[in-house]
């Protein structure tokens, strides 16, 4: 039973291992982002001095004249459409309270639930007392943000088949600000796992439901390929690229030829990820 | 260990892979997480070393100091130790929370360390029946994210090594 000892190893920068040409402006809290006057404050911002000076540790967006720091550590702040994969915390009277990791704990009302026995049915107040039957504490959904309050809360919503309660796989927490906002969220890739990356950070790894038949079989292959899936996402946030299909299929083809257990070595981690890197960089330009 | 809330489901996959000997993470169920050891660490002990194992992070220190041997033992030093759960480790520990489990691992260390071939006692000794050095060894939990024994007694091992 061999056990590897190491000793800690200062972190490289990231920036001599990027090559990228458009520099993000990245401030600390305190930094100056500018002297002129005439822009308006946006989020992440405050007026001192006659400068403008940042709040938050982020990189500085500009559209016109408004100026605001977008922080790259943040809790997820819920936007309408969104697609968050949620833990569900609580069972209240008519509504479950969901785990998103944003400031306030995610609403899921019953009647934005959907009910097996049709869609326009009025709740009765025997769903009221079923409802732990559908949804208990604990479990995992895939629901779209319908609206966000007033406080920052979220509301969501499961009016649609491809949300609802998620079975077996394998949850990854990972900052929100890391996915990629793209068209769809729900990815099938070849490698025999599905993935869905919600906006809110939380990446569930699900083996492709295929024809129900060759469940047994496929088992063992599956489990492999989806703890392989696991550890190349977090070799990915560790090294603090986006994640998104493209990015997550070229670091799993990447990592094929290292044992699974291996990719979380710093080492083989930082190789894996300069060669999705590479091939991303190709597929662009 | 800060508790984790999993769907039934999630709990179905995980106990199928570890019967397939395969953890969520790729490891087999023999397989140790990669240990990072620092020794050196505390400047105003003899000897420190510090153990990163996965989540867990243990920091110990070893003080050196005359006393007088113990009654049965008059040629050999002894070591004495004590285990600080910090409130920080994980949300259990909060107030004395973590003194039970401090002391279930403190006499855990003292059984380890009571034979010969881990550490030489009598090298300890300074003069018979009067004099010998005592080895007090402080672990402090940093952060508590399982495999406490195992992390701890490499710490203590790393420490002892360091002492000088």
């Amino acid at each position: 039973m061999a056990m590897e000892m190491r000793l800690p190893v200062a972190r490289k920068p990231l920036s001599e291992r990027l090559g990228r040409d458009t520099k993000k402006h990245l401030v600390v809290p305190g930094d100056t982002i500018t002297t002129d006057t005439g822009f308006m404050r946006g989020h992440g911002t405050y007026m001192g001095e006659e400068k403008l000076i940042a709040s938050v540790a982020g990189s500085v967006e500009r559209v016109n004249k408004l100026i605001c720091v977008k922080a790259l550590k943040t809790r997820y702040i819920g936007e309408v459409g969104d697609i968050v994969v949620g833990r569900i915390t609580e069972v209240q009277q008519k509504r479950w309270k969901v785990e998103t990791n944003s400031r306030l704990d995610s609403v899921l009302l019953l009647s934005s639930m959907n009910l097996p026995g049709g869609e326009l049915r009025r709740r009765s107040a025997e769903d009221e007392l079923a409802m732990r039957g559908f949804l208990q504490e604990g479990d995992l959904i895939s629901a779209e943000v319908q609206a966000v309050f007033s406080d920052g809360a979220v509301s969501l919503h499961t009016r649609s088949l491809k949300y609802g309660k998620l079975g077996q796989g394998v949850l990854v927490q990972v900052s929100p600000s890391l996915v990629k906002r793209q068209k769809t969220h729900f990815h099938d890739l070849p490698c025999g796992a599905s993935v869905i990356l919600g906006n809110n950070g939380f990446i569930w790894i699900y083996p492709t439901p295929e024809h129900k038949e060759e469940e047994a079989g496929g088992f063992i292959a599956n489990l492999e390929v989806i703890s392989r899936l696991r550890n190349c996402i977090i070799s990915l946030v560790t090294q603090r690229m986006m994640l998104y299909d493209t990015s997550i299929l070229y670091c799993y083809e990447a990592s094929l030829p290292h044992q699974i257990k291996d990719i979380l070595k710093p080492e083989i981690m930082e190789e894996i990820v300069m060669e999705t890197r590479q091939r991303l960089l190709e597929q662009e330009g | 260990m800060a508790s984790v809330t999993l769907s039934e489901a999630e709990k179905v996959y995980i106990v199928h892979g570890v019967q397939e000997d395969l953890r969520v993470d790729g490891r087999g169920c023999e397989d140790y997480r990669c240990v990072e050891v620092e020794t050196d660490v505390v400047s105003n002990t003899s000897g420190s070393a510090r153990v990163k194992l996965g989540h867990t992070d243990i920091l110990v220190g070893v003080k050196a100091e005359m006393g007088t041997p113990k009654l049965e033992k008059p040629n050999e030093g002894y070591l004495e130790f004590f285990v600080d759960c910090s409130a920080s480790a994980t949300p259990e520990f909060e107030g004395r929370g973590g003194d039970d489990l401090g002391t279930e691992i403190a006499n855990t260390l003292y059984r380890i360390f009571n034979n010969k071939s881990s550490v030489d006692l009598k090298t300890l000794c300074i003069s018979p029946r009067e004099h010998c050095w005592v080895l007090y060894v402080d672990v402090l939990l940093l952060e508590c994210g399982g495999n406490l024994f195992d992390a701890i007694s490499i710490a203590v091992k790393a420490a002892l090594f360091n002492t000088r």
